[in-house]
């Protein structure tokens, strides 16, 4: 009840330590489960102060809640781990509960944050199960690197790189680091935004920090077991719209025939000499042989390039007859205790994965046990060793790769029957009827259906090429505490992040895109240490009533280390054995990192009476990778948070809270290592024993220095209506210079780059979050609703001195770009441009019927990749046990370059492509005349000649290097409806006679649908294929996105 | 328990400062490099890739194209000039002068004089020139005078130097080079493809170069010509092809060390392997004995019991392509050097005694250091000399191909005919070289293919700057696109091609 003795409805009550809770009824009633007499009942209303009151021997609780006359004390983790009250903090800090991750399982824990934190972006890779995400806090901030933020997990930075990432013409992605941790471990994320947040972090907190606070045990009786099981099975959610109407061919027809003689002829040839026999398909590489130009299909019989007699139907369904369902099946064990002295949590995760690819599995065990002792009365120890085994088998190739199935899909003849392509070996059979392979194949080699370099057989690659991979991780830490006495604290903490990834992969003897046709094999072993130690020495005296103040000293050390070995072979002697010894040629494979930065620093906060609060804190920075002139640099930052509503006592019913929140920031960063020196390297193979060696191709700086990024932010947070509804608004610029970048330099000075320190980015954005619950009703119903809205602007300032442009990424037809007053991701065509008249109309030449485009390929912009605004709107529904939420993620603006339209465009396999196949399509534009000197002027005339639709797309793109690049470009935009999730916990009542202290059951939907999407063909969530800026703006051959649907249940006992 | 703090505070304390930034220089060494090398590493490095990347598929089926040795097709759109520019091929180039340069740039920066460094550098220097020939032959003016000339002095907007200035610079430099070579001195030992230190086939292999400097500019500079010519004549060239200039090939290697002919069967496309209509006529018509050691019969006559060569027709256009069942035409020997078994190796070609043969037959014409008389004989020596190279290893002539190397009752002009045409099957398989002399000499006359491409249907006559250098040099590559008659583009000639 209220104070004035009213009952309060829906009050949520917990019993502390667990996750069960209930709610009281109309009347203010409740029923909980308590554990013993030691337990402790947390009560909690928003816009009222939380009460925990401590069970005993009572069997009836009352209790009255006090109105948070106050504000609402809300605490959030900061850097260094400290908690701190939200309204003391001059920057922004977002938080997420464990149960907002764990509700709706994504595999990668980073992408849980889609949608649900303003200013946050996360961009899946379209990598299969165990793929990698890009996650980045307010726009990017480096033309290098991925502008990634730093992973901090119970204190201890994660490495979360991805060795060897894929790029624009394949690879493996064999997952970041943050793949690696077990969701269900997470008790919340503490999202840094940037500098101000992060200062203390030092260098590599410049792109924001996430913390991750995982779970610890909680004193009480005997053992609480928690046991929880998820299953969840996905689809593919967007496929290329494929046409099924034209098999393989040109012109409408076959380009082959085999005649009653047994010779084989030209299409043409056959209807001259009007030959008798059957159409025949060929394997040719070439657009003329394996496009889905052909006749239609009708059924009518034919001779495919391998000499099977078929009858020429569609085959729609390719990607569904080859992939699979996924399903994720998660099984998460954890048991926890305690005294007043000592607490333990010890919890097990197994999660299975079998992947939308056939044979692609992945398979990973976390275990994490952390121990909280108190030594004495004051000193404290804190242990936590977190094991990750993680293993993957045949993970998919993906981008512009044969050994991607997608990529095969989408240009293979819409005709070819997969049961023709499952049977993945050359017969003599069809070496005798073959067409279009020349001397090519061999008996039992890989049957592709063209003889082209970059096509394979899905089928082959399934059953005659493996890779797997083992990752072994274990993430330590220990933390040894002293409370001197009431205001002195000295903690020493030392944690490690070890983990040895291994590497294994063979194509059998025959696979066509290895070395000659025999085969290859490659094993690698990553070894990658990160530690870091920290003394932090925290005062906080007692200055008087009014002033708070606080201190902190400390000093880290961090090393890293990471350590590449391994061979590669090519060409199998003898077919079968899969080891190194069995290979004509063998090289090796080498990489060794290491790097150190010491660091001391001190942060402190000055409070004055409760509403004013001052924070600073500076970083100095010692890092091995600069000269020992520059390898030293230092970075203040200081922030205010002034609580206006507290200061001036205005609170009424509407205000409840107003808060103003300032802060400067600095954060440097140092780059990587061997930056400093030019060097002779030597190539892998000597040459008939004769060694080879090269000068770097990079012209050093021995004095670079640091980049600095410097960051202000502005913030208002308020809360109304007796904290129903909340706001808080945050405006930054952050700009990063002196960037350490290798500066492109032409090829005539025979260097390719030159390391200086160069260049500006700014960023600057808002961000909104509004939260409230519009109903709280009588019937214990209520609806909490969050929206978040953020909006980055970023401009690339400037680079070096003479550089106009930076190149970010670069694949056929298309360079991503950063250019001096754009911003980043600058999307500049590399292929044909139409000719247009001065209103922008295309010209069409009117004796062809066919627009008219450049003469030579020429580079001009199409656009940014970079979207205008991104928010979420998170919306959940509470009655009794029943929770419902579902969340929609929105991004508006932005530009993708689809590689994947420019394959199905050349090869005419996809709907658009079809109409005018008959000779009736009209290129829309103006028609042209042609002046004396040969160039065009536009007549104004709107073009009304009929061609051939195969004429027309092949002027949009007539093979793979000669495109007209507008044409592949998308509107990144979307709305999707990214997850809905239903969770029913079992009122206490029913399960009081049962061993269970409370059952909860849940279904879920993930990726469910768009409200709206603009690619064509593929989700522009999930496009790209690393999580680098080098494939910012760039899909090529995606794996769809998934959908999932998924089951939990949830039991404590 | 406090004690425990004393050792953690101690240490972070004296870690923080000097003592821990103490093994940072250790820790920031690079790890699989070093600062200098010996220069035989480098020069073996530069000596192969300048030799192996004329001859893989890319240059084949573009320059081999052109000159309508390789057949190209849709797949490789330059062949049916389709212009584009020739990024892989100009970084190419100045990546071997980056290497060669840091010889006379660092490692060996000082030692001019001294004999363990003179002819050293000067050996680095006649590959150098090598190159620059190469390079400024295929793109007309390029940068030379502002770069190359060291990490610490790097101009990263080079003018373009016109290649008339280039040839000037060149000649000097071979004298200089030429006479900084001295059999005493060290060498570089097996670290020297070509000759494994042996000064005197240096010695004729830098005039050798000379001559080809000067037999180059002939038609735009004939007195610098005829000097450099004569000059050269009057000194020992590459006497017979055990002088000539190779590098070793390796078959069962990997596709770095095979010969490049090999690479482009091993690593290419199925579809860019078919000679073009024009050489395989040209050798079928004259009875070459080379003909089945360079192509293969049609997969289809050899089925039907007829092999038969057939090459196919080059810049076709969409409708002609669409007719082509690759079975009817002949790919390159599938016996020689599309064979990883050929046995031995046959080893690349960088300058052979053929060539050599071929310029003085042209000098001799023109009474440069020899009369018209000794003609016929230098052509007849470099014919001899081009059938008797590996793979095709032709000792005797046959009398079906003796009218080949007659000069009997020819103009002038018939007999550079003759002499170009013999070059230009010489150079198979070496398609910068090919293309570029193919040029100068304007033999044999070609047709161009039916297909219009960006040149109206003209064979290119030089290739495209790389677009990265337009874009980062951007004022110096207009400019020199300006001194082009027409632009930056296939139909522009470049300074010595008058014919």
């Amino acid at each position: 009840m209220d104070s004035r003795g009213e009952a309060l409805i829906g009050v949520s009550v917990l019993v502390k330590g667990t996750t069960r809770g209930t709610a009281t009824d109309v009347e203010g009633k409740y029923e909980i489960a308590a554990d013993d007499e030691k337990s402790t009942l947390v009560f909690s209303f928003v816009g009222y102060v939380r009460k925990e009151v401590i069970v005993g021997n009572q069997s009836e609780i009352n209790i009255t809640l006090l109105e948070d006359t106050q504000n609402l004390s809300e605490v959030v983790v900061t850097a260094l781990g400290i908690k701190r009250d939200k309204r003391a903090l001059g920057y922004s800090v977002q938080e997420i509960g464990g149960e907002a991750i764990s509700t709706a399982k994504e595999p990668n824990l980073a992408n849980s944050l889609a949608g649900k934190m303003a200013g946050v972006q996360v961009t899946r890779s379209a990598n299969g199960a165990g793929g990698s995400s890009r996650v980045v806090i307010r726009g990017t901030n480096s033309l290098v690197g991925n502008s990634q933020p730093l992973y901090v997990i119970d204190g201890i930075p994660m490495d979360n790189s991805n060795p060897n990432a894929p790029g624009a013409s394949g690879g493996i992605d064999y997952g970041d680091g943050i793949s690696n941790i077990n969701p269900e471990d997470v008790e919340s994320m503490s999202v840094l935004k940037g500098p101000n947040a992060a200062a203390l972090y030092g260098q590599r907190g410049s792109n924001g920090v996430i913390l991750i606070t995982t779970k610890s045990g909680k004193s009480r009786k005997g053992i609480g077991i928690k046991y929880g099981v998820d299953y969840s099975s996905g689809n593919a959610l967007v496929l290329p719209d494929f046409q099924d109407e034209y098999g393989q061919g040109l012109d409408g027809v076959f380009t082959n025939f085999r005649g009653a003689d047994g010779k084989i002829y030209t299409w043409a040839a056959a209807q001259a000499g009007n030959i008798q026999g059957m159409p025949k398909t060929s394997g040719g590489r070439d657009r003329f042989t394996r496009s889905s130009w052909g006749a239609k299909m009708e059924g009518q019989q034919y001779e495919d390039q391998w000499g099977n007699v078929l009858s020429f139907t569609p085959q729609p369904n390719t990607f569904q007859q080859f992939f699979k369902k996924e399903t994720q099946l998660i099984n998460n064990l954890s048991l926890e205790g305690g005294n007043d002295n000592i607490n333990y949590r010890l919890s097990y995760g197994n999660t299975n994965i079998d992947g939308y690819t056939p044979g692609n599995t992945l398979k990973r065990n976390n275990v994490n046990l952390r121990t909280v002792a108190k030594l004495t009365s004051k000193m404290e120890l804190d242990v936590k060793a977190n094991y990750i085994g993680q293993k993957g088998e045949n993970r998919p190739t993906v981008s512009d790769a044969s050994d991607n199935p997608a990529y095969i899909f989408i240009s293979q003849p819409r005709s070819i029957p997969m049961s023709i392509l499952a049977n993945s070996a050359w017969t003599a059979d069809d070496l005798a009827k073959q067409l279009g392979y020349g001397t090519v194949p061999t008996l039992g080699m890989e049957k592709t259906y063209a003889t082209n370099s970059s096509t394979a057989n899905p089928y082959w690659t399934r059953d005659h090429t493996l890779n797997s991979d083992d990752r072994q991780r274990l993430l330590g830490m220990i933390r040894l505490s002293y409370q001197f006495n009431d205001w002195i604290r000295l903690t020493a903490k030392t944690g490690t992040d070890i983990y040895t990834d291994q590497r294994f992969r063979y194509r059998e003897k025959g696979t066509y895109q290895s070395a000659n046709r025999n085969g290859d094999i490659s094993e690698q072993v990553t070894r990658v240490r990160e530690d870091n130690s920290d003394v932090l020495l925290s005062l906080t005296p007692q200055l008087s009533k009014d002033i708070s103040f606080a201190l902190n000293l400390g000093a880290n050390h961090q090393r890293f280390y990471s350590r590449t070995t391994g061979n590669t072979g090519s060409e199998f002697i003898v077919p079968g054995l899969y080891a190194i010894n069995n290979t004509l040629t063998n090289s090796y494979v080498f990489g060794l990192t290491e790097s150190s930065i010491n660091s001391v620093y001190l942060s402190g906060q000055v409070g004055y009476k409760e509403f004013l609060f001052l924070d600073f804190s500076a970083r100095n920075d010692w890092s091995s990778t600069l000269s020992p002139a520059n390898n030293s640099f230092f970075y203040p930052a200081v922030s205010a948070s002034f609580v206006i509503s507290d200061a001036l006592n205005i609170q009424s019913d509407v205000l409840s809270f107003l808060k103003l929140r300032g802060s400067v920031a600095q954060a440097g960063s140092s780059g990587s290592p061997y930056q400093l020196t030019g060097n002779y390297s030597l190539d892998q193979n000597a040459h008939g024993g004769v060694p080879l060696a090269s000068f770097t191709s990079t012209i050093p700086d021995p004095n670079l220095k640091n980049e600095l990024t410097t960051s202000i932010e502005v913030g208002v947070e308020a809360r109304f209506f007796k904290n129903r509804a909340g706001l808080a608004f945050s405006y930054y610029h952050a700009a990063t210079k002196n960037q350490i970048l290798d500066v492109p330099l032409p090829p005539s000075s025979t260097f390719a780059s030159r390391r200086i320190n160069a260049g500006e980015i700014q960023n600057h954005g808002v961000e909104l979050t509004l939260n409230g619950s519009p109903v709280k009703n009588a019937s214990g119903f209520t609806w909490d609703a969050t929206l978040n809205f953020s909006r980055n602007r970023n401009k690339v300032v400037s680079l070096a001195p003479g550089v106009d442009t930076y190149v970010l990424g670069t694949d056929r037809g298309v360079n991503v770009v950063a250019v001096p007053g754009k911003a980043f991701g600058t999307i500049i065509g590399n292929g044909f441009q139409w000719l247009r008249d001065e209103n922008g109309n295309r010209l069409i030449d009117p004796t062809t019927g066919l627009p008219l485009k450049s003469n030579a390929k020429i580079l001009y912009e199409l656009g940014n990749a970079l979207p205008n605004w991104i928010g979420g709107f998170n919306n959940s529904f509470r009655y009794k046990g029943i929770t419902l939420s579902g969340l929609l993620d929105v991004s508006q603006g932005g530009k993708i370059y689809s590689q994947s339209m420019r394959e199905e465009l050349v090869y005419g396999t996809i709907k658009k492509t079809l109409p005018g196949r008959d000779g009736t399509y009209v290129a829309e534009g103006v028609v042209a005349s042609k002046n004396v000197d040969g160039s065009y002027t536009g007549t104004g005339q709107a073009n009304t000649k009929q061609v051939r639709a195969q004429d027309y797309w092949n002027v949009v793109a007539p093979d793979k290097d000669n495109v007209i690049p507008e044409e592949m470009l998308n509107d990144a935009s979307y709305v999707m409806f990214r997850e809905l999730t239903l969770n029913y916990s079992l009122p206490a009542k029913l399960i009081s006679r049962t061993p269970f202290k409370a059952i909860r059951a849940g279904i879920y939907g993930r990726n469910l649908f768009y409200l709206q999407r603009k690619t064509e063909g593929f989700a522009p969530e999930a496009s790209s294929f690393n999580v680098s800026n080098s494939s910012l703006g760039l899909e090529s051959t995606a794996l769809p996105l998934m959908r999932y649907f998924g089951v939990s249940l949830n039991v404590e006992l | 328990m406090k004690n425990i703090f004393k050792p953690i505070l101690l240490t972070a304390a004296v870690c923080l400062f000097q003592a821990c930034t103490g093994d940072f220089e250790e820790i920031n060494t690079p790890p699989t490099s070093v600062t200098t090398i010996d220069p035989g590493l480098v020069l073996s490095k530069v000596q192969k890739d300048a030799a192996f990347a004329e001859g893989v598929e890319y240059p084949n089926n573009q320059f081999g194209s052109w000159i309508q040795q390789w057949a190209g097709g849709v797949l490789i759109s330059s062949s049916r000039y389709v212009e584009q520019s020739d990024n892989g091929t100009w970084e190419a180039h100045y990546t071997l002068l980056r290497n060669i340069s840091q010889i006379r740039n660092q490692i060996l920066k000082g030692l001019e004089t001294d004999p363990s460094g003179r002819t050293k550098l000067a050996i680095a220097k006649i590959v150098e020139i090598s190159v620059w020939q190469r390079l400024t032959d295929l793109f007309g003016d390029v940068p030379y005078s502002q770069t190359a000339l060291g990490q610490d002095d790097v101009n990263t907007k080079p003018v373009f130097d016109t290649q008339e200035s280039i040839y000037k610079s060149l000649i000097t430099d071979i004298n200089t080079a030429m006479a900084q070579l001295n059999a005493t001195d060290a060498s570089y030992g097996n670290a020297d493809f070509y000759y494994k230190g042996d000064i005197t086939k240096w010695k004729k292999y830098a005039n050798s170069l000379k001559l080809r400097l000067g037999m180059r500019i002939r038609y735009a500079d004939a007195a610098l010509a005829q000097k450099t010519v004569t000059e050269a004549m009057a000194q020992p060239l590459l006497e017979s092809n055990a002088d000539n200039a190779t590098i070793p090939t390796y078959n069962n290697a990997t596709n770095a060390n095979v010969h490049p002919l090999l690479n482009h069967f091993l690593a290419g496309s199925p579809d860019l392997k078919y000679l073009a209509d024009a050489f395989v006529t040209q050798l079928v018509s004259t009875n070459d004995p080379r003909l089945p050691r360079i192509a293969q019969p049609s997969v289809n006559s050899v089925k039907a019991g007829t092999p038969a060569y057939k090459g196919i027709g080059v810049a076709l256009t969409d409708a002609i392509l669409k007719t082509i069942i690759k079975d009817d035409y002949s790919t390159a020997s599938t016996a020689t050097f599309f064979n990883r078994d050929f046995s031995p190796a046959i080893p690349c070609i960088v300058m052979s005694f053929s060539d050599v043969s071929f310029y003085k037959a042209e000098a001799a014409l023109e009474g440069w250091g020899a009369t018209e008389a000794q003609a016929e004989v230098f052509y007849q020596a470099g014919v001899k000399a081009a059938l008797a190279q590996a793979p095709y290893n032709v000792a005797t002539v046959p009398a079906t191909f003796e009218t080949q190397l007659s000069f009997t009752g020819l103009t002038k002009e018939q007999k550079l005919e003759k002499i170009g045409t013999q070059k230009w099957i010489q150079l198979f398989g070496r398609s910068y070289e090919a293309f570029i002399e193919w040029r100068r000499m304007g033999y044999p006359s070609l047709k161009p293919g039916p297909f219009a491409g960006s040149t109206n249907g003209t064979i290119p006559r030089r290739t495209i700057y790389s677009s990265r250098e337009a874009l980062l040099n951007q004022d110096n590559y207009k400019e020199a696109s300006a001194r082009l008659s027409k632009g930056d583009t296939y139909v522009s000639k470049v300074w010595w091609d008058k014919r």
